[in-house]
């Protein structure tokens, strides 16, 4: 059975039909793209996944468990994981601190525990795998500095690097590379193979910078309308006439 | 242990053998007020707990109340022990707290304000309401002050040192709290809701934690002030009352565990300075929030935290950034 499957998923918000009747299936090792022009249900799509919209119908079962309309901690529990497409992380932390902060469900803390002052325990072994992280990432030379004080490429990666203290199996990234310049991107999309080929994580990338997806991804979905329009390698997809035609819609809409 | 740990441990000391000196060295009206500040030092530091996680209620001194009257029911009519009434009132302040914050979790900043008042009036004028359990609006007496095998608290010498055992204890408890991955958890859902629900912590469980754990602490502030006074009423557990403990937080700051302290300290001292102007203070003590909120809004902590850093630059100050101010 495929780590993660979507069935017939759809999301309503009032007369407007944000997400209809998707149905995605991902394997464990994959790096899965999702696409399509501005407005086409992406982020909604990715919300009811990670737990921030309940879907109006539809299921989603993350590893054998049904997650679909379940909180998203209790889905981050279940080793599903997001990051931001803003750049979220904890201020006035360092970078090291934030890992640390984020890693709350691989930590034993009970109210009695910190009252006894047994909740520290397991902290060096938590601050270990940190540090091993932020090696991973590349963000060892600033994990004293202030999260808010990175630059901005640095904040984006430090999401990724809160994210995989929860220790996922599936991490979701929504944009990952917004904002970032092509070093950066390179950068970011090394991170995103290392991880599946070094630490055998799932990933799925949401983007809109179609050249990311290209280099990154071996299957694509493409979303248009809140419906699942296309998948397949990103030759396949690229050679879409349905594809090139959703894109060069919302690029005359652009101009 | 470094050295910031032995000036640290150097100035407990200081400070605790400071406290058990001054009952005999001041006049008896210094030691009523030395007894009402360790009730407060309790109420003041409780409040901290739900506010690091960006919660800032209007029913803690309700809350306090519910361990008052708790105390007063107790003691009255089952006749329990000072060393029973105590926890047993901080359980129960705990659970209501536990019970009241449900629906107010929905609710976040200043709609979490509100709702905390609304639901704060509505447990005080149960006590107005029903005058058979909780006496009316006038309250119920004869509390026993407590004693303690042979020794009466009614002295204020022996339920001083009660007082300061009880808050020493729970003053650690907190400091532990704070200091604790759980106290980090609090902080992270203050800083970034959204992000520390996506890193697995499930934020409305914490959120009512911390505040039926601030709760409970408040319970045995209030069972110590029942049986300091003898007597309870509602009145004493208004809006008024927790406007001044919404002062002392707004003066010290609550980014730090010392900053609602410093805070209760410097408003205690300006409030009996005050005395001979008593129809004036509550325009003082208005203009004194107001001048915090505008020009300090990190309270005095920060203040201190901003010299720290003038004299050893390059260290990061931790008092900057409060964790949620009224109405944010």
């Amino acid at each position: 059975m495929a780590l993660l499957e979507i069935k017939g998923l759809t999301k309503r918000f009032g007369g407007l039909l944000a997400v209809n009747n998707v149905d995605l299936s991902i394997e464990r090792g994959e790096i899965r793209g999702i696409i399509g022009p501005n407005g086409a249900g992406k982020t909604t799509l990715f919300n009811l996944v990670s737990g921030t919209f309940a879907p109006t119908s539809g299921t989603i079962t993350f590893d054998g468990e049904v997650v679909s309309g379940k909180k998203p901690s209790h889905i981050a529990r279940a080793g599903l994981v997001r990051t931001f497409q803003r750049n979220a992380l904890f201020p006035s932390y360092t970078v090291l601190e934030n890992v640390m902060l984020s890693r709350h469900i691989q930590s034993d803390e009970t109210l009695l525990k910190a009252i006894l002052g047994t909740d520290r325990r397991d902290e060096e072994m938590n601050r270990a795998r940190c540090r091993e992280i932020l090696a991973f990432l590349g963000l060892t030379p600033y994990e004293n500095d202030l999260a808010e004080n990175l630059a901005h490429g640095h904040q984006r990666i430090l999401g990724i690097a809160n994210a995989l203290a929860v220790e996922p199996k599936l991490i979701m990234l929504d944009e990952p590379v917004a904002g970032m310049n092509p070093t950066e991107t390179a950068t970011v999309t090394d991170h995103i193979r290392r991880l599946r080929d070094e630490w055998n994580m799932t990933v799925v990338l949401v983007e809109h910078d179609m050249r990311t997806v290209m280099e990154t991804c071996e299957y694509i979905s493409v979303i248009n309308f809140g419906e699942l329009l296309t998948e397949g390698t990103p030759e396949q997809v690229s050679a879409n006439p349905k594809v090139i035609e959703a894109y060069l819609g919302s690029e005359e809409l652009e101009i | 242990m470094t050295r910031t740990n032995w000036t640290f441990a150097a100035f407990l000391v200081l400070v605790l053998a400071g406290a058990c000196v001054a009952p005999f060295l001041v006049k008896p009206y210094t030691l009523e007020i030395l007894i009402i500040f360790l009730i407060n030092l309790i109420l003041v530091c409780s409040y901290r707990i739900p506010a690091m996680t960006g919660d800032w209620s209007l029913s803690h001194v309700v809350m306090m109340g519910v361990g008052a009257y708790t105390t007063a029911l107790l003691s009255t009519h089952l006749d329990l022990s000072i060393l029973l009434t105590v926890p047993l009132s901080a359980i129960v302040a705990g659970i209501l707290g536990y019970i009241i914050v449900l629906p107010m979790i929905r609710t976040r900043g200043f709609g979490f304000f509100i709702a905390s008042f609304a639901i704060g009036e509505f447990v005080r004028l149960t006590w107005v309401k029903f005058r058979d359990v909780f006496g009316g609006p006038r309250g119920m007496i004869g509390i026993p002050n407590g004693e303690i095998g042979s020794i009466d608290l009614f002295f204020a010498t022996p339920s001083y040192f009660f007082m300061l055992v009880i808050a020493f204890i729970c003053l650690t408890i907190m400091y532990r709290i704070d200091k604790s991955r759980i106290g980090s958890t609090f902080v992270a859902i203050y800083k970034d809701e959204e992000l520390a629900e996506a890193v697995g912590i499930n934020v409305p469980h914490y959120r009512a934690l911390a505040f039926a754990t601030g709760t409970f602490f408040a319970g045995i502030a209030g069972a110590l002030l029942a049986h300091r006074l003898g007597a309870v009423d509602p009145k004493g557990f208004d809006i008024n009352t927790m406007v001044y403990l919404i002062i002392w937080i707004v003066v010290g700051g609550s980014a730090t565990f010392w900053g609602p302290i410093v805070g209760l300290i410097v408003v205690t001292f300006a409030f009996e300075w005050t005395r001979p102007l008593l129809e004036w203070r509550p325009l003082l003590f208005g203009g004194l929030l107001i001048f915090f909120l505008v020009f300090l809004p990190g309270g005095l902590e920060s203040l201190l935290a901003k010299i720290r850093q003038r004299l050893v630059p390059g260290q990061n100050d931790d008092a900057a950034a409060s964790p949620g101010t009224a109405g944010e």
